[in-house]
């Protein structure tokens, strides 16, 4: 027991409101006002769990943040770490002829994707992150967890269970802050996610892999851990560069501005990365990036940076690459943006799409051939649903718009959604399925579905059990085949996947041509 | 189907075709014997192609059940239907040698030419529906699921009537203070004219709007029907009432849809069974005639 | 607070196995594709329960075969082994006989190929031209040469002109007859003068015991002889033919054969072997009734200058008066009667004359059949323009194939010009009598 000075710990009852005396008595609380806690009674309470038993699952929602007094719990994904592949049937003559393809889980061992986030560790919503080929973690006394959902009221990202017979506070998010806004509370955090998950992160970020552990020693003191409130302005495109950042916590917005408007390229997460262009020194940040959230951020300087890039001329290499590959795309992505008049597709938010699937309902006899195509190619579940709103005589589906400004990424608790670098959405193996993309995305185009998976069972250690895992899902453009299987199956040439500027572009160039012929 | 320019090669084909089998057909036109045209090396082959096309025609039903099979765009398939099709009409009246015929044959003719008349006119629906479709019911649907989507509409009416209404009334006996709907300020009696005329008009209107005698089924009396409630609540409800007549409006179209709907599909339940009767028939023929 | 319609909100609306689901319309277009071939093969079955394989019948059959209707065993005979149940010619041939057409030639087609049945209340010797030029558009045989015309392929097309016209022999006929003088008008005739018209001589050999305006009844026993080969065709009660006009039909009324005016009767018109000795007997006949004309009177236009003048009278026996008598006669019809029309030979040291056969051709198309009796609408003189203006018995008064197309062609509002019209494949002369065992109640009844 660490903390001696609270008595009779064992005999407070489960879910009983901790007494502000007791409270105060926790070096954590030292700098926290009494009055507060005595207002609040009821915001914090004592939680016992025995061994074995459930703390919080991975995926549910939640408010509360837990605090870890006295045992020990593992934190872990309890979801296959997998993702949805849509493959095609067995080989042979047979095989290609059906091309019937069957959903189903795979990991990254059996599947390696183009542009897969080669992590190596998953990022979770505690001091902690988890390793991809062993996602099992210990949390001990001291340490908090949760503090995602208590802040931001995002879901659970792992599933906690106790090791040992373990007491925690739980407490809610009024709490939360005002712990967080302590020195002491403060200064314990940062040294547990010094010590626990900066490594990782580190590591994670591709460019630093090859770094020794010294230098990794050497920056762990060094680095500044920042916060940032709801909305606030991180650093500002143009601005001169003169750090790195490392996302702890919170959801970072990263966006470029044009005229006419603003295009997002990123959300990032807890383990993300931003502002390495910045680190080569000369030139102004290229991107805003704007706290979505309550947000923690770590920054590395750029006097330690470039000592770093002295030493290790590979950095240097790598980080120029991916400088040109960001400003390529980034040409590119502006270029896009300014070659079509805007005000028409604002208002259904075409705008934002890279490609949709539309209905020429001058031709479409709603016949749902699209819809049993889709369905029968992604294990009888649909990807497409043929209603929403109309553009000119052409029926914009719901089917995944690939969007500029994705929606759906943000919120993810254990950052599994996210953009390839041709903006394509991928949702990575380690889905939890809490199903906050699918509220997320405004046109509906993510649903979850359940899978029936393999997973460690609990109760028999070293034995697999069967369960229904909830995995989102998303229309993934058919990639496995050459035509996505809405279009080949329409019988009446009236589905087509477009890239929207383009297609109507076109119609808008020929209507305003003819009215002035006119 | 559309035919547009899209359908140019099969439209030159299936003329060339037609073309060939004319010549062929007025060059060896008459029989050595008299026999029917069937039976000579000619007519065989009229049928035998004849009856390929409707053969092609036909896999189409099950190209649909297979969507996702690679044997050919869906595409591909609906131009081959519909032009092969259409050829084996007077690839059959040539191997026919212009006959009725007797018995099981002249019931095969009678078949022929319904199912293809039945699959002409609805190539010419899905020429012009889809247009009609698109163009008058604005708020469309999926059509299977319009039982659905019309239970959800008798909801929302219900939920827009009586937040209007009842709520509004509690609201202000319990005396909550910033109760969540906020925007009203009506006193009881003055929402009773929006709930009579829901009791008597909409609701029945909304829960079977299909039958006749509705004076909402109509747009023009819909509009002056609520025009004349507007005059009798106040101007705190005017939004429930557009809110209302907008689902008037969706519930006219879905029943709008329904019916085109059947128009656009309903030729399919003659074409269909009678094709596969042809084809079954045509089969017999193929054999019988064979063998006597 | 206004409705709004977004996309997501229009999605979720939707349930998303809704396509999965029966629907009215997928579930009648289900039922309706089960019931609808189901219903036809029943229908089907229905005759074949029955064992009524009339649904497969392409067509009515020929009136001919009509009766043979609810047979259909009769005809359609299983091969064995075979899925086949066509028609074979040993099912035709159990009522017809369908004789070979030529000894030598190349192949032998199938009843059916040419005589087709099932079109319909046809006739079915009613074979199109493809069955007969199938030969005789390229005509070989199998060991002899051929002796027709090899390249006819229609009646309008190819087909030569009649042979007797072609060879360009004229008529063999040894009898002379002028045509052109018999159908001058005032025509001397037992009665004052007539007007002869075609059918006065020339009749259907079915009406030559009808009366004839120019004929002699007496004699008509014993009349001429027909002595142009007798023809199959051409039975007594044909009409199709024109039965040759015979002396005693149409000669005798105004051609008389009286040899003497003492003697009312004419000689008879036969052989002179049979006419002498009817003259001599004649004679005899009269003198012995009159004795007072063996008493000749010199008859003084017989005198000729530089003979002596004979006495005024002769007294004859009877023996001398009817051999000159007799003399006379023979003269009279030897040198001027019968040589009026039958071509006489005389030959040295015989005393009769031998008179040519006649030749009269009573068929000049052996190998077509043709019916005056069909062409009765038509004026002898129509067809047959030759005879107005003949005035040699050589001249042949056969119309030419011309005068045929005229009206035998093809096409519409044309007369029938297929080959069966004037040609048969199979010899009339082998025909055998239909027969079969078929029972009313079983022709009625019973469905094979």
């Amino acid at each position: 027991m660490i903390f001696e000075e609270l008595k009779n710990v064992e005999r407070q009852p489960n879910g009983s409101p901790v007494a502000a005396d007791d409270l105060l008595q926790l070096p954590v609380f030292k700098d926290v006002s009494p009055q507060f806690l005595k207002k609040n009674a009821n915001a914090t309470v004592w939680r016992h769990f025995k061994r074995g038993e459930i703390v919080c699952r991975e995926g549910e929602f939640g408010s509360t943040a837990f605090y870890i007094l006295e045992g020990t719990a593992s934190v872990q994904l309890a979801s296959p770490i997998a993702h949805v592949k849509a493959q095609g049937g067995p080989g042979g003559f047979f095989g290609r002829l059906t091309s019937k393809l069957t959903s189903r889980l795979a990991a990254r061992l059996e599947d390696r994707r183009e542009e897969e986030a080669d992590r190596r560790s998953i990022p979770i919503d505690a001091p902690v992150d988890l390793a991809y080929d062993h996602p099992v973690a210990e949390l001990g006394p001291g340490e908090l967890f949760g503090e995602m959902t208590c802040m931001n009221y995002y879901p659970r990202s792992a599933t906690v269970r106790a090791e040992t017979d373990c007491t925690m506070l739980e407490m809610l998010r009024n709490v939360l802050d005002v712990l967080q806004k302590s020195k002491p509370f403060r200064a314990q955090l940062d040294q547990t996610y010094r010590r626990r998950a900066l490594d990782s992160h580190l590591r994670n970020v591709p460019i630093f892999r090859g770094l020794t552990q010294d230098f990794i020693d050497h920056l762990r003191e060094r680095v500044e851990l920042l916060r940032f409130t709801p909305g606030q302005l991180i650093c500002k495109q143009g601005e001169p560069a003169d750090s790195f950042y490392l996302v702890r916590l919170g959801f970072v917005k990263i966006s470029e501005g044009y005229p006419g408007g603003e295009l997002v390229l990123a959300y990032l997460s807890r383990g993300d990365y931003f502002g390495e262009i910045g680190l080569l020194g000369g030139g102004g940040r290229t991107a805003t990036c704007t706290a979505l959230d309550h947000v923690e951020l770590v920054r590395i300087s750029a006097e330690d940076f470039l000592v770093m890039v002295e030493k290790f001329p590979g950095v240097r290499l790598g980080l120029e690459n991916v400088a040109r590959e960001r400003q390529t795309a980034n040409q590119e992505r502006l270029r896009m943006v300014r070659s079509v008049p805007l005000e028409r597709f604002l208002s259904q938010g075409l705008m934002e799409a890279q490609s949709l699937l539309v209905l020429d309902l001058d031709k479409c006899t709603r016949c749902d051939a699209c819809v049993t195509a889709c369905a029968d190619s992604h294990d009888g579940v649909t990807r497409l649903v043929r209603e929403g709103l109309r553009f000119e005589n052409f029926l914009v589906a719901t089917s995944c718009r690939q969007c500029r400004d994705p929606l759906c990424m943000v919120g993810c608790p254990v950052g599994a959604i996210r953009r390839r670098n041709s903006l394509e959405v991928i949702i990575e193996d380690w889905c939890v399925g809490c199903g906050l993309c699918a509220k997320n995305c405004p046109y509906g185009n993510i649903n979850m579905h359940s899978f029936s998976a393999q997973a460690d069972d609990h109760e028999h250690p070293g034995h697999k059990k069967a369960v229904i895992q909830k995995k989102a899902t998303t229309c993934d453009l058919c990639t496995e085949q050459a035509e996505p299987s809405c279009v080949y199956a329409c019988p009446h040439d009236a589905a087509h996947r477009v890239e929207p500027r383009e297609f109507f572009s076109e119609t808008l160039g020929q209507r305003v041509g003819r009215s002035e012929r006119r | 189907m559309r035919i547009d320019r899209t359908h140019k090669n099969w439209t030159v084909a299936s003329l060339l075709i037609f073309g060939a089998s004319m010549l062929l057909y007025g060059i060896y036109r008459v029989p050595p014997s008299g026999a029917p045209m069937g039976g000579t090396a000619l007519g065989l082959m009229f049928g035998t192609v004849g009856f390929a096309f409707m053969i092609f025609a036909a896999l189409l039903g099950a190209r649909k059940r297979v969507p996702v099979w690679r044997v050919g765009r869906a595409q591909t398939w609906m131009r081959g239907h519909l032009w092969l099709g259409l050829l084996s009409l007077p690839l059959l009246v040539f191997h026919s040698g212009f006959r009725y015929g007797h018995g099981l044959t002249a019931v095969l003719m009678t078949l022929l030419i319904f199912v293809v008349a039945s699959g002409v006119f609805g190539a010419g629906l899905q020429h012009y529906m889809p247009r009609v479709m698109t163009r008058e019911v604005t708020m469309e649907t999926i059509y299977e699921e319009i039982e659905h989507v019309r239970a959800q509409l008798r909801e929302e009416a219900e939920e827009l009537v009586a937040q209007a209404t009842a709520e509004k009334a509690t609201a202000a006996a319990a005396g909550v203070a910033g109760s969540t709907v906020a925007s009203f300020s009506v006193r009881e009696d003055e929402a009773i004219p929006l709930r009579n005329f829901f009791e008597q008009e909409l609701k029945p209107f909304l829960e079977s709007p299909g039958a006749r005698g509705h004076a909402l089924a109509d747009q023009a009396q819909s509009r002056s029907a609520f025009a004349q409630l507007r005059t009798l609540v106040p101007p705190a409800l005017h939004t429930t009432l557009e809110d209302l007549e907008s689902i008037c409006e969706e519930e006219r179209q879905l029943t709008l849809q329904t019916r085109l709907h059947l128009w656009l599909h309903g030729w399919l339940l003659l074409h269909i069974p009678l094709s596969l009767a042809l084809i079954l028939l045509g089969a017999v023929h193929a054999v019988m005639a064979l063998r006597y | 607070m206004p409705r709004t319609r977004t996309t997501k909100k229009l999605a979720q609306r939707i349930d998303l196995n809704y396509f999965k689901r029966q629907h009215p319309l997928r579930h009648w277009r289900f039922l309706l594709s089960v019931a609808c071939p189901a219903l036809s093969l029943v229908w089907l079955a229905w005759y074949g329960i029955r064992s009524d394989r009339r649904v497969y019948s392409a067509g009515r059959l020929s009136s001919a075969h009509a009766v043979l209707t609810k047979q259909c065993a009769a005809c359609h005979v299983t091969q064995a082994g075979f899925f086949s149940e066509k028609v074979a010619d040993q099912k035709c041939q159990s009522c017809h006989n369908g004789s070979i057409h030529h000894a030598t030639q190349v192949f032998t087609p199938a009843c059916a190929s040419c005589h087709t049945d099932h079109r319909g209340s046809i006739r079915l010797a009613a074979t199109n031209d493809s069955s007969c030029t199938q030969c005789h558009a390229n005509l070989t045989a199998r060991s002899s040469s051929v002796n027709f015309v090899r390249n006819i392929d229609s009646f309008e097309g190819d087909h030569p002109e009649f042979a007797a016209l072609r060879m360009g022999r004229g008529d063999p006929g040894t009898i002379q007859l002028n045509h052109f003088r018999h159908l001058q008008p005032n025509l001397l005739g037992p009665n004052g003068r007539v007007q002869l018209v075609c059918t006065d001589c020339h009749r259907p050999a079915a009406d030559a015991n009808n009366a004839w305006p120019y004929g002699d009844p007496q004699n008509q026993i014993g009349g001429a002889k027909d002595v142009s080969k007798p023809d199959a065709l051409i039975s007594a009660s044909s009409r199709a033919y024109m039965a040759p006009a015979t002396y005693a039909h149409a000669c005798a009324a105004c051609h008389s054969l009286q040899f003497d005016k003492r003697i009312a009767d004419a000689a008879p018109h036969d052989t002179p072997e049979v006419i002498h000795p009817f003259i001599v007997t004649k004679l005899q006949a009269y003198i012995a009734t009159h004795p007072a004309d063996l008493r000749v009177p010199r008859d003084p236009s017989r005198d000729l200058p530089e003979r002596s003048i004979p006495a005024d009278y002769r007294l004859l026996t009877p023996a001398q008066w009817v051999a000159e008598r007799t003399a006379d006669a023979e003269q009279l019809l030897w040198r001027k009667t019968c040589k009026q029309c039958h071509a006489l030979v005389f030959a040295e040291g015989v005393a009769l004359p031998k008179i040519a056969p006649s030749n009269i051709t009573t068929r000049y198309m052996p190998h077509a059949k043709f019916d005056h009796s069909q062409h009765g609408l038509v004026a002898c003189e129509s067809c047959h323009a030759a005879a107005l203006t003949s005035q040699q018995s050589s001249d042949l008064l056969l119309p030419g194939i011309a005068t045929c197309r005229s009206c035998h062609h093809s096409g519409a509002e044309t007369a029938e010009s297929r080959c069966f019209e004037c040609h048969t494949y199979h010899d009339p002369a082998e025909r055998k009598p239909s027969h079969s065992d078929l029972s009313v109640s079983e022709l009625v009844s019973k469905t094979q």
